[in-house]
């Protein structure tokens, strides 16, 4: 990593405010990347043939596709960490 | 639950995307214990937080990736829940997936050495 600009004349509560919007952003376009993955994937599954509205199957399909994918998320992160663990102690 | 919003209304999940306990929790966040005035180990200090956010920022990018794949190898209809083969499933892809990547970066490297390099 590059070195960063000085950061001499901050103050504590600055560097803690700056981490603190890092933080934030990056939390957010997680979040909007993840919801973007989630539209595309849950069109595929459930809508078939795009209609004049979204119908109560579809409505219940993309529901339980978003816990799904969310689920997944969650199990391929818990698989991913086990493995670099197992990676690192070789 | 992407840990934004309400600042400091609850504890910090150890992901921004972080649904169930943090069992897998390899980067915790660390506290930050900044002096008022500025110095060098704060700026050290400073860098060290930005890196370990550039890490996790990594990690999720990655998982997505996984996800992504192993979403449309395993799962063909979405139902009311993951069930064992499912996850299974998952956790074969993601495996497997790294071991693919690992094997193609020994080749390529060998590949290279044949060939003296770029």
């Amino acid at each position: 990593m590059d070195s960063l600009p000085s950061t001499g004349r901050m103050t504590g509560a600055q560097r803690e405010e700056l981490i603190e919007q890092v933080k934030q952003q990056i939390a957010i376009a997680t979040a909007q990347e993840l919801l973007t993955k989630i539209s595309e994937k849950c069109f595929k599954k459930c809508i078939i043939k795009p209609s004049s509205s979204l119908d109560s199957s579809e409505q219940k399909c993309i529901a339980m596709c978003m816990d799904r994918y969310m689920d997944s998320w969650n199990l391929v992160s818990k698989t991913y960490s086990s493995r670099l663990q197992k990676e690192s102690m070789r | 639950m992407f840990g934004f919003g309400d600042k400091k209304s609850e504890p910090e999940p150890a992901y921004s995307v972080e649904l169930d306990s943090g069992a897998h929790d390899v980067m915790p966040s660390s506290p930050i214990n900044f002096t008022e005035s500025s110095s060098a180990s704060d700026d050290a200090e400073l860098q060290r937080h930005l890196m370990r956010e550039q890490q996790r920022a990594q990690f999720q990018e990655q998982i997505n990736k996984f996800n992504d794949i192993c979403w449309e190898t395993c799962i063909d209809k979405p139902s009311s829940r993951l069930d064992s083969k499912t996850e299974t499933c998952i956790v074969n892809c993601v495996n497997r997936f790294i071991d693919l990547n690992l094997l193609c970066a020994q080749r390529f490297a060998q590949m290279l050495q044949q060939q003296g390099g770029f």
